[in-house]
């Protein structure tokens, strides 16, 4: 196994957050990691490590990653590694737990490109795609590039709410977001 | 992602058109496709916006501009590669005090 880490904390920044995504309770001071063909157990370690939480990790089959992460809060991460691996997350007490078994209904992913696209119009559209219902505050003077290839879409939609430095207050599900 | 649906998609982002039934249809598709991704998808998009920007570049004569470095948040880059699966997030921000003129279109 060859392993390459760098762990840098760049800034931080106010974070969404929802009652109901066990990923939500992670700090999220955004990271950079490069790691190539480990076991997920050591990425979830690593993960443990790197954000000071206690990591359960059921014991699932043996699979191994490769991952690069540049100036991204470790839930971003988390998320597609679930999508990837096929696991899902809880949070018990102080415990984030790692489950084997991907959630019932797959999260749906994303295969686009956006260039320089006003803000508030690209979050819609990830939105609709996730499945999220989004109320916009702002946004309209931003503009947005990004690329996604085979990305969940509610990872999509957590990383353009950290690069705008969004506020996100989720309330009965609908996420108000604010630039 | 052809052409077609990159202009209905840039055009219902921009608010140049109202989103219509068939942009609608086209970016259910895009979605769709998205959720029964296959590999030849990457490559794809990265050859419509190779060409994209081999298009803007010709057609113009020069580079669009570049803002500077410190208008723009740094890239959000995720990759992730499982089994040949490979996933990848890159994001930036422009914000408001950035140019705005340098966008792709088909």
């Amino acid at each position: 196994m060859k392993t390459i880490l760098t762990a840098v904390a760049l800034f931080a920044f106010a974070a969404p957050g929802t009652s109901d995504d066990p990923l939500a309770a992670l700090p999220t001071t955004p990271i950079d990691i490069e790691v190539r063909d480990a076991p997920a157990d050591d990425i979830y370690a690593l993960m443990a490590e790197v954000t000071g939480t206690t990591f359960d990790v059921e014991p699932c089959r043996p699979q191994t990653l490769s991952l690069k992460l540049e100036a991204a809060p470790p839930a971003v991460l988390l998320r597609v590694m679930g999508s990837r691996l096929g696991r899902s997350y809880s949070w018990t007490a102080d415990h984030l737990v790692v489950h084997c078994e991907p959630e019932t209904e797959p999260e749906p992913e994303l295969d686009i490109s956006i260039d320089d696209a006003p803000a508030d119009r690209a979050l819609q559209l990830i939105a609709d795609i996730a499945e999220q219902p989004l109320q916009i505050e702002g946004c309209t003077d931003e503009r947005v590039d990004l690329t996604a290839t085979h990305v969940p879409a509610g990872a999509a939609l957590e990383a353009m709410f950290v690069q705008l430095g969004a506020t996100v207050q989720y309330i009965d599900g609908v996420a108000h977001v604010r630039c | 992602m052809n052409d077609h649906t990159r202009r209905v998609l840039n055009e219902a982002l921009d608010g140049a058109v109202p989103t219509s039934s068939e942009a609608a249809a086209d970016l259910e598709v895009i979605a769709s496709r998205t959720r029964q991704p296959r590999r030849s998808h990457a490559a794809l998009v990265v050859a419509v916006a190779a060409a994209s920007m081999l298009a803007l570049t010709l057609s113009r004569g020069s580079p669009p501009p570049v803002p500077a470095a410190d208008d723009l948040s740094p890239w959000m880059v995720v990759q992730v590669s499982v089994d040949d699966r490979r996933t990848d997030l890159r994001v930036r921000v422009r914000h408001p005090s950035s140019p705005t003129t340098n966008r792709v279109s088909p």
